[in-house]
């Protein structure tokens, strides 16, 4: 599926795209940064944005939901860059937040995945570093907080048990790390946040698409960080080997999740929006953009 | 007695209560703490063992080194005699508390009954059964005993009753209340609660098993150490040369307060009779004297006529009882063919010499990360029942965890470095087609090729007609590069029986279980399937 990617995609052009957006004058904005270290482009990124204070405002609640799925390294680009996530938590605790809520629902054992993949402790080296350990705390997903939620309007997906963390949250910022996968081919901000699903997840790959597009529709993420550092293009979302690991050295930020995944689709896989079943569905249902022409891309 | 302190059944309590502490804080701490290596170490009780040592001894000649601190306690011994049995063992001390709970004083406590030789013949049943390769001492073996019945059934009750309090102190509608719980669930869980809630195959059983032993100390004191238990059997034998001996001045009134608080039934009260394989030197009866007449002197002359009650002929009756018990155990077809369902951990040893190291203490299900390792009824014949077998439904190996195998006490599953752990095949996945979604019913799915954790992952896609003609991948397992961890099965989406299945042939330890697929067009490493 990605056999066209495997080689020089990474040279692949500047979309096309961007101008077409700029004709039209509505839609979406996404920055690429890149140049700099991983927690320095998400700095640069949200900065093109208008900085974070266009997303999270003084006494907010604000959580972050980064990748912890997997029992591997940093190096192996299964997870978050921890780098990036400390980048946003503490812009969000500059723009003022109460309190910053770090967490993820991992599919190996959760407290190996926390301690690999370097997140935690990232975060708890800077929040002690800062005083800052009573307003930015990670922890791990808890059954019992798990509630049953119904979904207006789903296509497919009428109610599911989501979290409560997150459905209290003022603010919800979605930090996924960009890489393949098996099924949805790609997997970027629109399918990061199954992380605050409960339940049976496995069930909801049955229909992919209008499961992610149902999730988004009830729960609004205000800002997607896209982790494009270190890109695992192939034996994804697991990846274990170092070979299947490229150096892209980017981070893609919007407001519009659909936005940042056609992008950071087509920039760094090479995919068109419309080849990535739940993009083009996201599209399709109206969940941000509509069509790849409304995306505003600006360099970081 | 009682308006004065003994200091040496003062010190004995004293000790009696460190041990039990520190065992229960090595059982809650035989768990993943953040690190690939455990830092605490959370089988001494079983290294100190000489039971284990002496059994895993006969029956499979070697041993791992950390066991010879079983060593330690031939000189504590011979020394002091049963010392470990009334100052150590965590199970004792268990059983002495309940004996003694509102019963001071008992007139049948002290008297040494025909009972009392059961225990070496349980022991040397064992270890003839040990001669034939079969480890079976750990059935009965106190600290295996122990920690199997608490790891098993006892803790996870535990956690299930908190958790169901803290659960419903959390669903509490007043916020602030259930905020409380939250708090106190967040540091149970990091400090006491097992992570998730432990489930265990047979727990009831091994609660009922623990519930009647410790039931029958309300019989006889301490009648488990008295009657049944292996190792106070074979400390005691070691200890009919100990040199700490009791002795009695001519001040003794008769009184037979000292029979009344005997906790082995060492009839401490008779002149000549005191036995020294019973008494477990817990000190009440020179402490209860009122006269003072009661006292312990280190000698090498005897001066008692106690007898070990077991003559030749009925030793030898246990032993051969013993040995051809594993002999009649050996014959079960499960030794011939291995049963699909036995997926052994990795590092486990060949079977044969596996069930002559495994003492079925339990310790690799209480460590296991995912609760996946649980104790066998059948699969490994009843000469392996409660040895440990993977069930990926409800817990796959981690593919990154050594845990098991650095709590194993014998060896029977070797310690692996983890580049070799993750290259140790416990197991081969098949795709079940009735079963697996895109298969039957033509919908994506994948869920199973996701997770697979190999670097070159051991599932692959074909691509075949779905639903409504649209093509649809299906999942492939590649025989060379699975591992058998089982992660596919326990991730698969339907609920009950997964459609993708792990069984144990192509184990590493086993040359005679592998399935010789063809190498070369029909390879699957070389047919063309999108990897």
């Amino acid at each position: 599926m990605l056999a066209a990617g495997r080689d020089g995609w990474l040279q692949g052009g500047v979309p096309s795209f961007s101008g077409e957006a700029a004709a039209q004058g509505a839609g979406a904005t996404v920055a690429v940064a890149s140049g700099a270290g991983p927690g320095e482009n998400a700095r640069k990124a949200v900065a093109a944005l208008g900085g974070i204070h266009s997303f999270v405002s003084r006494g907010d609640v604000v959580v972050l939901k980064p990748n912890i799925g997997w029992d591997r390294t940093p190096e192996q680009a299964a997870n978050t860059n921890p780098d990036v996530v400390v980048a946003v938590a503490e812009m969000c605790l500059s723009a003022g937040a109460k309190e910053v809520r770090v967490f993820d629902r991992s599919c190996n054992e959760p407290r190996r995945c926390y301690a690999n993949s370097g997140i935690p402790a990232a975060l708890e080296a800077f929040a002690r570093k800062h005083g800052a350990s009573d307003v930015l705390r990670v922890y791990h997903v808890e059954d019992r907080k798990f509630q049953r939620t119904s979904i207006p309007g789903a296509l497919v997906m009428k109610e599911w048990a989501l979290y409560r963390d997150a459905m209290e949250a003022d603010r919800i910022i979605n930090i996924p790390i960009a890489k393949h996968h098996s099924l949805a081919t790609v997997t970027l901000g629109l399918k990061n946040l199954m992380g605050i699903m409960g339940g049976n997840r496995g069930q909801i790959h049955f229909n992919l698409p209008e499961c992610l597009v149902d999730l988004h529709r009830r729960v609004r993420t205000r800002l997607t960080v896209i982790d494009a550092t270190r890109v695992l293009v192939r034996n994804g979302p697991t990846g274990g080997n170092l070979d299947d690991v490229r150096a892209v050295g980017k981070i893609f930020a919007s407001a519009d999740v659909v936005a940042a995944d056609v992008v950071a689709a087509e920039k760094i896989f090479g995919m068109k929006a419309l080849d990535v079943a739940h993009i083009r569905k996201a599209l399709d249902a109206g969940l941000g953009i509509s069509s790849a022409a409304q995306v505003r891309v600006v360099e970081a | 007695m009682g308006d004065r302190i003994d200091i040496k059944q003062l010190a004995r309590r004293i000790s009696q209560a460190a041990f039990l502490f520190l065992f229960f804080v090595l059982l809650v701490k035989t768990d993943y703490d953040g690190t690939n290596e455990l830092r605490y170490p959370v089988k001494v009780f079983l290294d100190a063992d000489l039971l284990v040592f002496l059994s895993s001894l006969v029956s499979a000649w070697k041993l791992p080194a950390a066991l010879f601190l079983a060593l330690l306690f031939l000189p504590v011994t011979v020394l002091f005699g049963r010392a470990f049995c009334g100052w150590v063992c965590p199970f004792g001390t268990l059983h002495h508390a309940v004996s003694f709970a509102g019963r001071k004083l008992d007139p049948e406590r002290g008297v040494k009954t025909k009972g009392a030789r059961w225990k070496f013949a349980v022991l040397l049943f064992f270890l003839g059964a040990a001669l034939l390769g079969s480890q079976q001492a750990g059935l009965l073996d106190p600290i295996s005993f122990l920690i199997r019945s608490l790891s098993l059934s006892v803790l996870p009750a535990v956690n299930h009753l908190l958790r169901g309090l803290l659960d419903w102190g959390f669903h509490l509608p007043w916020r602030p209340v259930s905020d409380v719980f939250d708090g106190a669930y967040t540091f149970l869980r990091a400090h006491f609660l097992s992570f998730f809630p432990a489930r265990f195959h047979q727990a009831f059983l091994f609660f009922v098993l623990f519930f009647l032993l410790l039931a029958l100390d309300r019989y006889r004191t301490r009648f488990f150490c008295r009657f049944v238990c292996p190792l106070g059997g074979l400390l005691g034998l070691l200890s009919r040369a100990g040199l700490l001996r009791l002795t009695r001045n001519d001040t003794c009134t008769r009184c037979m307060r000292c029979r009344g608080v005997c906790a082995g039934g060492a009839n401490p009260h008779t002149e000549k009779n005191w036995s020294p394989s019973e008494c477990v030197t817990c000190f009440n009866c020179s402490a209860s004297c009122p006269e003072g007449a009661l006292a312990w002197t280190f000698s090498v002359a005897r001066r008692t006529d106690d007898r070990l009650d077991l003559r030749r002929r009925a030793a030898l009756t246990a032993i051969a009882g013993g040995a051809l018990s594993a002999a009649v155990l050996k014959t079960s077809p499960a030794a011939a063919r291995p049963d699909p369902e036995l997926v052994r951990p990795p590092g486990s040893r060949p079977e044969g010499e596996f069930l002559s190291r495994c003492v079925r203490c339990g310790e690799c299900m209480k460590v296991c990360i995912t609760g996946g390792l649980q104790p066998t009824l059948f699969s490994a014949g009843l000469e392996g029942i409660w040895t440990p077998q993977l069930v990926s439904r409800i817990g796959y190996c981690e593919y990154n965890c050594t845990l098991c195998g650095q709590v194993c006490p014998t060896s029977a599953i070797r310690k692996l470095p983890l580049a070799e752990k993750r290259k140790t095949v416990i197991g081969l996945a098949f795709v079940d087609p009735s079963r697996c979604i895109p298969f039957a019913q033509g919908t994506p799915c994948v869920v199973c090729e996701e997770h697979c954790p190999t670097p070159r992952k051991a599932i692959a896609f074909a691509e075949r007609p779905g639903k409504g003609g649209r093509p649809v991948n299906v999942p492939q397992v590649l025989p060379e590069l699975c591992i058998g961890c089982g992660i596919c099965e326990n991730k698969c989406p339907i609920t009950d029986l997964a459609g993708i299945r792990v069984t144990c042939v192509g184990e590493s330890r086993n040359p005679d279980n592998r399935l010789r697929l063809p190498a070369g067009p029909y390879s699957s490493l070389d047919s063309g399937i999108s990897l």
